[in-house]
């Protein structure tokens, strides 16, 4: 037996069935990382600006999700909550997000200088508007590496809804390779994929980077 | 002489760490009162107080007559009045130069643009900043340019005063006096101000008053001549001396 036994490429159907699922997968990411930016947004704003016994809920609550594995948390949701497959796999990946999101947004917003709230607050800004003028828009700047991060993440653990027989690449990949026998190949392949479409989200989202640069910030040592 | 700013037996304390301890003066239109005193005795506090970024615990602070610890106050509305320099600039780093002066006109006093941006461009060009400058962002000003532009920022508003918190303690020496000259232009344009400073030098050619403010109390206050030329007070002398030193040293 050989090690490389490329010619099951040649099987088109396999090869194109596995590779629909990247739809699943792009899927996957883009509900899991909506509903993460949504409710992380939401735990964020519960962490920093209620008062004092009902943040720490908010915080606790982000620590315990990040606490479980992506792969316990579906299985709570499916079998334990009785969600359907995809529900489950949307919802999962969409909470966990939310608790790593909202970490995110938190230290954005906190490696804001403090005096320049103050000084928004000198020439007149109300407290909502020093929020939408000055912090979020430097938050939003600050976070888009660690938030690029995330997404990354999050697409690759998109695999993991695999154990939910979810039919994006992952799981497909493991289809075919039961079926024709092959597995070194057939992994190799979906983790060129997957390697694919990590740099390209990379690329978009690094464009994004240097175009929302503050300029002059962190140039000068 | 109208009053401009009036401050009442003002208090303060974090914890059990009295910072002001009964503050009480007056500011009319035009003047300009300085305050020194040694570092801890609480002037960032007693400015900080004033438009209430800080909450004094009592006292009574009245701008134009109107009391600012009055429970109802509109506190945006006050402090729109009250400009605040301070010692670290606190420019907004996601603006540029332009943006951060236009920033108060256009959101605060909700302006047209074409009115707001004449009288951005009026105050950068009155310190001095110029038109080159206007478009670079904070991180890519030098000191004394961020410190001007700050000092824009507050003029901008059209404030009946203006309280400095050391502006130029945090400089390079070479970047003091362009700062100090954009003050002493608004000075000399009639600008009431309350302005904290290690610039003796500075505050005798300035002031109408000098304070001295040492662990949170005013122990004594007079004219520059008096506090500065022929200090009574022991604890002013002992001071003076310090900083004097310290100039010579740099
Ligand atoms: N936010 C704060 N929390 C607790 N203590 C403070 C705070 N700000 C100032 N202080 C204390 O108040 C005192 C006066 O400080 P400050 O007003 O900054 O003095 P100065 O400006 O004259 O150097 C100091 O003892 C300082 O430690
Ligand atoms: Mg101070």
């Amino acid at each position: 037996m050989k090690i490389f036994d490329f010619s099951i490429f040649s099987n088109l159907d396999a090869i194109k069935y596995i590779l629909t699922g990247i739809f699943n997968t792009i899927f996957l990411t883009f509900a899991g990382i909506g509903i993460g930016f949504i409710c992380g947004s939401l735990l964020t704003f519960g962490e920093v600006y209620l008062p004092s016994p009902l943040n720490s809920i908010f915080r606790l609550l982000g620590e315990i999700i990040r606490g479980i594995p992506l792969t316990v948390l579906f299985l709570i949701l499916y079998l334990g909550v009785n969600l359907g497959a995809l529900t489950s796999a949307i919802v999962g990946l969409g909470i966990r997000s939310a608790a790593y999101q909202s970490q995110i947004f938190r230290s954005s917003l906190e490696a804001i200088p403090q005096g320049q709230l103050l000084a928004a607050l000198s020439i007149g800004l109300k407290k909502s508007e020093v929020f939408l003028y000055i912090l979020l828009p430097q938050a939003i700047k600050i976070m888009i590496p660690s938030w690029s991060n995330e997404f990354i993440t999050l697409l690759k653990d998109t695999s993991i809804a695999f154990v939910l027989g979810i039919t994006e690449i992952m799981t497909r990949a493991e289809l075919i390779s039961r079926a024709i026998g092959r597995y070194f190949e057939i992994y190799i392949f979906i983790a060129i994929i997957y390697f694919i479409m990590v740099r390209g989200s990379n690329y978009l989202l690094n464009l994004i980077y240097e175009k929302n640069k503050i300029p002059g910030l962190g140039e000068r040592g | 002489m109208k009053e401009v700013l009036k401050v009442v037996d003002l208090k303060k304390s974090y914890g059990k760490n009295e910072v002001l301890k009964g503050v009480s003066f007056s500011i009319n239109e035009n003047e300009i009162k300085v305050i020194i005193g040694p570092s801890g005795g609480g002037k960032s506090t007693l400015l900080y107080c004033i438009n209430f970024l800080t909450k004094p615990n009592s006292g009574k602070i009245f701008l134009d007559g109107v009391e600012l610890t009055s429970p109802n106050v509109d506190l945006p509305k006050m402090r729109e009045k009250i400009g605040f320099v301070f010692q670290h600039f606190n420019l907004f780093m996601h603006l540029d130069a332009y943006n951060n002066v236009l920033m108060g006109l256009v959101r605060v006093k909700k302006m047209k643009l074409n009115e707001a941006k004449e009288i951005a461009e009026n105050s950068l060009n009155l310190v001095g900043i110029d038109k080159k400058l206007w478009n670079l962002y904070p991180a890519q000003l030098s000191g004394g340019q961020q410190q001007r532009v700050a000092i824009a920022r507050a003029i901008a508003m059209d404030p009946r005063i203006i309280l400095f918190d050391e502006p130029t303690s945090a400089l390079d020496v070479e970047l003091i006096g362009e700062v100090l000259k954009a003050i002493k232009n608004l000075a000399l344009k009639g600008m009431t101000m309350l302005l904290v400073t290690h610039e003796i030098e500075f505050a005798k050619d300035i002031a109408n008053e000098i304070m001295f403010l040492d662990n949170g109390v005013i122990i004594d206050k007079g004219t520059p001549e008096e506090m500065i030329l022929n200090p009574k007070n022991e604890r002013i002398k002992k001071f003076l001396g310090i900083i004097t030193k310290e100039k010579e040293n740099v």
